[in-house]
């Protein structure tokens, strides 16, 4: 019995071994590290339209519950490239991880949505009323330290609010009343409970920043950009070509990310048109976030110029003008 | 009780003298830096992280409000063993029903039930102790269960003979008769009280007024402070240590043992 | 009603269902002990001997039935009737030696000091000969020193009868018959009223005045055989013999004679294989 196991175990090594080469040359792979979320919708398009593929390259898709997970993925070598908000990427960056931004990710509407009709800024929270991110070191825990700042004169003022939830539970908690009182949230959640009656914006990104921000920005380790360039570029110009391919075919796009999400087509489609939507590889915020974060503790230091977290590509699309910043230039402050 | 002493003081000896090879090799190990030292990092800086959160003071008040929410969450077990035990002491047909509950409930672990929780009552404290009482009390049933119907009927009835009934029987003849069984339990339930405190909120429901060494283990990870994540770890450890070899075997020496009534 | 004090047992009847089946455990038992006696209980296994004794100490109730001590019904468990058991766990395990008779004495007679308490236990523990054991954990003596501290403990609260339940069952022939001689003795000092039960014919005419012979199927008296032998017994004596006789004669064995002049045979296999010592009859 046993010696019958090992033959069919050793034949099937050996089919395994020698087939797959005979079927198709092995390709160069990439990790791709995402997340979950109509911000994602790049990711979906990439890979449904085969855009790495076209390059010779095979796309592995990852999807992680946070960005602090996306960054251990990176971390470890589970991931080439990942994908996660400006504040995680400088925490790591600040902790010594070799990445920088290979390009901006998105820009789209982030807010604290509340159903209290009695919480109409961040002054009116009591101890006892929770407000949901996704996990301590978000984009949206650093965006309610920028506005707690502003509103209450310290960033800290809300951390004995905050409880760290998954979108889609808090959602979910929110609309059901339990438990907590206000959302940090992005689309399609944000939508979903702007949709409900008597729900509300407390705060918004725009208010809070100052200017728009990118809410993601796709990484890659140094080591991956200099060892490996053509995976590099096509990396870039995958990602570029399914965003241009959203915003130029918005009807279509709905039509393809409906089911992903679970929503109607006409749903996806309002969403993906909702003012603020922007499929965008141009970074924005990128010091503005360095600046706070530094500010308030979250991050020892601040890049000296965008050249420490940013590549080539990245460095030419914002450029360095002369006698004075340029407009694209002073989108990456506050 | 001569020869007691030298064995635990070998023990201890030989335990530590494990511990510490360990961490020989955890360093020695880290400084190769095969792995990434964002993931794996040195013991000395371990080290120097939890002194300076023990110095700010902020672990050590995570550790106070984990204990806080174990100490209720057990106590409710606890109580809530009881009243059921004492239910199923009293008629079978209770008996029967408290065995099938413990049948069905006791091996879905603590934490898989936070969701419904969360559902139930919300995040925050509440929800923690719930799931700690959820972890703890099955085992602590369990035992007592056992250990009641452990005691030997001749002994049942010597204290009926001399004149014991009612509760003076259970508090003088079935509880020291279950006892073994009743140490065995709460330390069952001690440690998956901890782990449920921990593995709670970690998931999800702690938050930042609120929140003990899981959220403080949760929070430095998103911050990569993994040194501090290994000093929560630390800190987990030694509290589980102190309380296994302080309290439960120093009650275990000064009872079970001494009574005789283990099997070792 | 010969007498006023003493235990008067009336029409008992003790009916067990186990499984769906009814099993007679005791049919009409009426008896008589007289206050101070010492009588003995034998039977084959099954003949009710045990379930008697737990009717007399209220452990059981009978199916029918009455029982009297000195004029009074029992009714519950009481300190005037305590049990010594076959097992050795019948002490605490959680209790020192002296702690078991204290226990006892505390939940009997919540007015004495501890200091009496004290005093009482060490006394009787004296008399068992356990001398110098009090401060030991039950797990730390031997079988006969753990069913010495029993007799001790049952003694202490002055009960009007002891009940034995084969105390010396489980323990070695030297032993035995070593808590034999002792029992007579303190039988004798403290004049207390006790129901032993056995199933050993030789500790029947060594212990008893009077010897109820049990049948099982359903449990009753088949016989009581008066035991004229004057203390101290020998095993060795005609008059023993004879007794013995009787005695297996009720025990309704096939013709089965005891060879020699009562020393000790083992011959007939016991219930509970002994290693030696005295001799038992075939169930």
């Amino acid at each position: 019995m046993r010696k019958k196991c090992l033959l069919i175990l050793s034949m099937l090594l050996i089919f395994t071994v020698f087939q797959v080469p005979a079927y198709s040359a092995p390709k160069e792979k990439i990790k791709i590290a995402g997340q979950f979320g109509l911000v994602y919708a790049p990711l979906m398009v990439a890979r449904s339209q085969g855009l790495f593929e076209k390059y010779g390259l095979e796309p592995v898709w990852k999807e992680y519950g946070s960005g602090g997970a996306v960054r251990e993925a990176l971390i470890s070598g589970e991931a080439d490239v990942g994908f996660m908000g400006i504040p995680p990427f400088l925490i790591g960056w600040d902790k010594g991880c070799p990445w920088k931004v290979a390009l901006g990710f998105v820009v789209v509407p982030v807010g604290l949505v509340t159903y209290d009709p009695d919480l109409k800024s961040l002054k009116d929270f009591k101890p006892e009323d929770k407000i949901a991110v996704p996990s301590p070191g978000s984009i949206q825990h650093i965006l309610l330290a920028m506005a707690a700042e502003q509103e209450l004169g310290s960033p800290n003022a809300l951390d004995n609010n905050i409880v760290a939830m998954p979108h889609p539970d808090a959602c979910a908690a929110l609309i059901s009343k339990k438990g907590i009182k206000a959302h940090f949230t992005t689309p399609p959640y944000l939508f979903e409970e702007l949709s409900e009656p008597g729900f509300h914006l407390i705060v918004d990104d725009i208010s809070v920043f100052g200017h728009p921000f990118s809410f993601n920005v796709g990484l890659a380790s140094q080591d991956f950009h200099d060892q490996r360039p053509v995976a590099y570029s096509v990396f870039v110009s995958a990602i570029s070509e399914a965003m241009a391919w959203i915003n130029s075919n918005k009807e279509e796009a709905a039509e393809f990310l409906a089911p992903e999400f679970k929503l109607s087509a006409e749903k996806t489609l309002r969403y993906l048109e909702w003012e603020g939507m922007n499929y965008t590889t141009a970074p924005y915020g990128l010091m503005g976030f360095a600046q706070f974060m530094k500010e308030a503790g979250y991050i020892s230091r601040v890049p000296a110029s965008l050249e420490e977290i940013a590549f080539e590509n990245v460095l030419s699309f914002v450029g360095s003008r002369a006698g004075g910043l340029s407009e694209i230039e002073m989108l990456q402050g506050r | 009780m001569r020869t007691e002493r030298p064995k635990t003081f070998n023990k201890t000896l030989n335990q530590s003298l494990f511990i510490i090879g360990v961490m020989i090799c955890w360093e020695l190990l880290a400084r190769t830096r095969w792995f990434p030292p964002l993931l794996f990092p040195q013991l000395t800086s371990v080290f120097s992280s939890l002194f300076s959160e023990i110095a700010k003071g902020e672990i050590l008040g995570r550790l106070y409000f984990s204990l806080y929410l174990i100490a209720v969450g057990l106590g409710l077990a606890i109580i809530t063993a009881a009243c059921a035990a004492a239910l199923a002491l009293s008629s079978n047909l209770i008996s029967d029903w408290v065995q099938t509950v413990m049948a069905i409930l006791h091996p879905l672990p603590g934490i898989s039930v936070l969701p419904i929780i969360i559902l139930w009552l919300g995040t925050g404290p509440q929800s923690i102790m719930a799931v700690i009482w959820f972890s703890s009390v099955w085992p602590l049933i369990t035992n007592l269960h056992t250990g009641l119907r452990s005691v030997p009927a001749t002994q049942i009835e010597v204290g009926k003979n001399y004149g014991l009934k009612g509760v003076g029987l259970v508090w003088k003849v079935s509880i020291p008769g279950a006892f073994p069984h009743i140490l065995t339990g709460l330390r069952i339930a001690w440690a998956r009280a901890w782990q449920a405190s921990v593995a709670a909120e970690m998931v999800f429901g702690a938050s930042g007024g609120e929140g003990g060494l899981g959220w403080f283990i949760y929070k430095k990870r998103f911050f990569m402070e993994i040194p501090s994540v290994f000093g929560g770890l630390i800190v987990i450890i030694i509290v589980g240590l102190i309380v296994e070899r302080l309290c439960f075997e120093w009650i275990e020496v000064r009872t079970v043992r001494r009574w005789g009534m283990t099997s070792e | 009603m010969l007498t006023e004090t003493g235990l008067i047992i009336e029409n008992l009847s003790k009916t067990f269902y186990v499984g769906g089946r009814t099993i007679e455990a005791l049919q009409q038992i009426n008896l008589e002990v007289v206050a101070g006696e010492f009588v003995n209980i034998i039977g084959p296994s099954g003949c009710g001997k045990s379930t008697l004794l737990r009717c007399i100490a209220d452990f059981e109730k009978p199916t029918t039935g009455r029982l009297f001590l000195n004029g009074k019904a029992i009714k519950r468990p009481g300190i005037d009737r305590t049990m010594v058991f076959q097992n050795f766990d019948q002490l605490f395990p959680w209790y020192t030696i002296r702690k078991n008779i204290t226990f006892a004495l505390s939940v009997a007679a919540k007015s004495n000091s501890t200091k009496e308490r004290n005093k009482k236990a060490d006394y009787y523990l004296d008399l068992v000969g356990l001398s110098g054991y009090e401060d030991l954990y039950p797990h730390q003596l031997s079988g006969g020193m753990k069913q010495r501290v029993a007799i001790a403990r049952a003694l202490s609260v002055n009960p009007k009868i002891l009940l034995m339940d084969e105390p010396f069952g489980s323990l070695d022939a030297i032993t035995r018959v070593a808590l034999q001689k002792e029992l007579i003795k303190i039988w004798q000092e403290t004049k207390v009223t006790i129901i032993f039960v056995t199933h050993n014919i030789e500790e029947a005419i060594i212990l008893g005045d009077r010897i109820f012979v049990f049948q099982s199927n359903p449990g009753r008296i088949n016989k009581i055989i008066e035991n004229p032998l004057a203390r101290p017994r020998s095993l060795d004596s005609p008059e023993f013999n004879s007794v013995w006789e009787k005695v297996h004669v009720h025990l309704n064995f096939d013709s089965k004679k005891r060879k020699g002049g009562g020393k000790k045979q083992g011959r007939a296999v016991a219930e509970k294989p002994l290693s030696s010592g005295a001799c038992f009859f075939d169930i």
